[in-house]
């Protein structure tokens, strides 16, 4: 074999799809589209069926905005009614305001608060070169703890993030109350300060921690995971380590992934009341992300064509903490 | 409307119908040619056709970013779905571990010319996605090692590996290495 045989075989084989139906085709992208935009985003407000100009065949309609905006910025995210196994219990979203103010009462604190924002494709922050952090407050909280802030998505691609309290004894130490009320703050943020960004859109939600649990080192990991339509289950050998307050040394979580047909999702962080010192994920002695402590990150989906070797160094900075490394692998229908 | 004729009425369209009717001309013009790209990575009609239009369903959401050159943006995404894509999806494509052992003196059927094809057609499916995926791009689309690993987001070194690797493993295929060579009428 040569490299002409390879590209005449390459160039033969190409020719034998024959010709599709392009309305098929279209009728197919519009499907998955519905499809992604069910898993992951409804429109806001009133959706609506906006029928589009065809150019030269049958009719297709896609789901988008209903003002003839761009139709992909006009997609806002509502957070799903479950995730992680967890039930939504209420939600509330900024619906083109800049920012957002909510009483919750909390008939129970076993409860989580996960977020979304996504920015419009336009989007002019004051500040071009700093990221844009959804900001939220959980009575007043200043500034830490029951202060969170988050990077908000862009180009369609809305952020979801688990931050806040994950424990009754987190809730409590914001000074929540069972069978009280709780009021939450929202804002866009860049350098710490509140901005505008006209288009952004964000919202808040509580969930009730339905999804099953386990508990290592004091942190709590879902047992399985959503991430993008599919469930990912939480694999035994996941790694804990509680760190003592030690200076000026490196601290190190390794894990090993096994080969699998499907990619895994490498959930990882620290998780440490204060978020004073940086990390970095590593695979195969490459890097891979790095972080501050703080919380976990959401998970990283990883190929598995290969093992791999998981490497999570916390740099030597005095924190406490725990770190965690571990991995999910897809479950099959 | 004529495809190819503007209508002087879209200058005032909404914009949400000017981009959707861009979007549609490009599918109609560019997507058989990114078919048959999906096909050499699939190798098969239906999941070609799937891998497609998750490609262009993926696209769709970014469309007003990449209208300037959608196409190289579509097959990056393709290309990408295709590597982090995985079997459960993809019942139709489990390539074999073993080749099933040829008779021997077996005939081909379609003579040495269709064999030797259906043989490296066969050699190309074995390889590993990710070399796979380099292969196609390489000697199909014709990309340079530095487009490839642009498309990819690996480094140039990697795609030069890729490639290395890829064809020393389509050389020692069994059934590319059994054949018998017609010029000298013994193994290659």
């Amino acid at each position: 074999m040569n490299l002409d045989d390879l590209r005449r075989e390459l160039r033969t084989r190409a020719s034998e799809p024959g010709p599709a139906s392009m309305s098929d085709r279209l009728s197919g992208v519009q499907s998955k589209v519905t499809a992604a935009r069910r898993r992951k985003a409804v429109a806001s407000g009133a959706a609506t069926l906006v029928t589009l100009t065809v150019v030269g065949f049958a009719a297709t309609q896609f789901v988008g905005g209903g003002d003839g905006d761009e139709m992909a910025d006009a997609e806002l995210v509502q957070m799903p009614e479950e995730l992680n196994g967890d039930l939504q219990i209420a939600a509330r979203y900024n619906e083109g305001a800049q920012d957002l103010s909510w009483t919750v009462p909390l008939d129970d604190l076993d409860v989580v608060t996960r977020t979304t924002c996504l920015l419009p494709a336009d989007a002019a922050p004051p500040n071009a070169d700093a990221p844009v952090m959804l900001s939220w407050t959980i009575d007043g909280g200043a500034p830490i703890p029951g202060q969170y802030s988050t990077q908000c998505g862009t180009a369609g691609d809305p952020s979801v993030s688990t931050l806040g309290p994950t424990t009754r004894e987190d809730w409590r130490e914001i000074g929540a109350r069972r069978n009280g009320e709780v009021q939450i703050q929202v804002e866009l943020q860049q350098d710490g300060e509140p901005i505008e960004v006209p288009g952004a859109q964000f919202g808040i939600a509580l969930y009730d921690k339905t999804g099953d649990r386990v508990t290592s080192g004091g942190v709590e990991l879902s047992v399985l995971i959503d991430i993008d339509g599919e469930t990912y289950k939480l694999q035994d050998g996941y790694k804990t380590r509680e760190l003592a307050e030690t200076a000026g040394r490196d601290r190190v979580l390794r894990l090993r992934t096994p080969e699998s047909d499907a990619p895994l999702a490498v959930l990882y962080g620290w998780d440490s009341p204060i978020p004073t010192a940086s990390y970095d994920l590593k695979q195969d002695g490459e890097p891979l992300d790095t972080g501050y402590g703080g919380h976990l990150e959401s998970p990283l989906l990883i190929d598995a064509e290969a093992e791999h070797r998981l490497a999570l160094r916390a740099r030597g900075a005095s924190a406490d903490g725990v770190l965690v490394l571990a991995y999910y692998e897809l479950v099959d229908d | 409307m004529p495809r190819n004729g503007r209508n002087p009425a879209a200058a005032v369209r909404p914009a949400s119908d000017a981009r959707t009717a861009a979007f549609e001309e490009f599918v109609v013009a560019r997507s058989e040619r990114l078919l048959r790209t999906a096909y050499l990575l699939t190798r098969d009609h239906a999941l070609a056709e799937d891998l497609l239009q998750t490609s262009l369903a993926k696209a769709w959401s970014s469309w007003h970013r990449i209208e300037s050159d959608p196409e190289s943006y579509v097959r990056r995404i393709l290309v990408n779905t295709f590597s982090t894509w995985w079997r459960r999806r993809w019942n139709g494509e489990l390539p074999t571990e073993e080749l099933p052992e040829p008779a021997a003196n077996e005939p081909r059927s379609g003579g040495p010319d269709v064999a030797a094809s259906t043989d490296l057609w066969d050699a190309v499916g074995r390889l590993p996605k990710r070399q796979r995926a380099v292969i196609v791009l390489r000697f199909y689309e014709d990309m340079s090692e530095a487009a490839t690993a642009e498309l990819l987001g690996i480094s140039p070194g990697t795609v030069k590996s890729q490639t290395a690797k890829a064809l020393a493993k389509l050389r020692i295929d069994p059934a590319i290495l059994d054949r018998p060579d017609p010029s000298t009428g013994g193994s290659r």
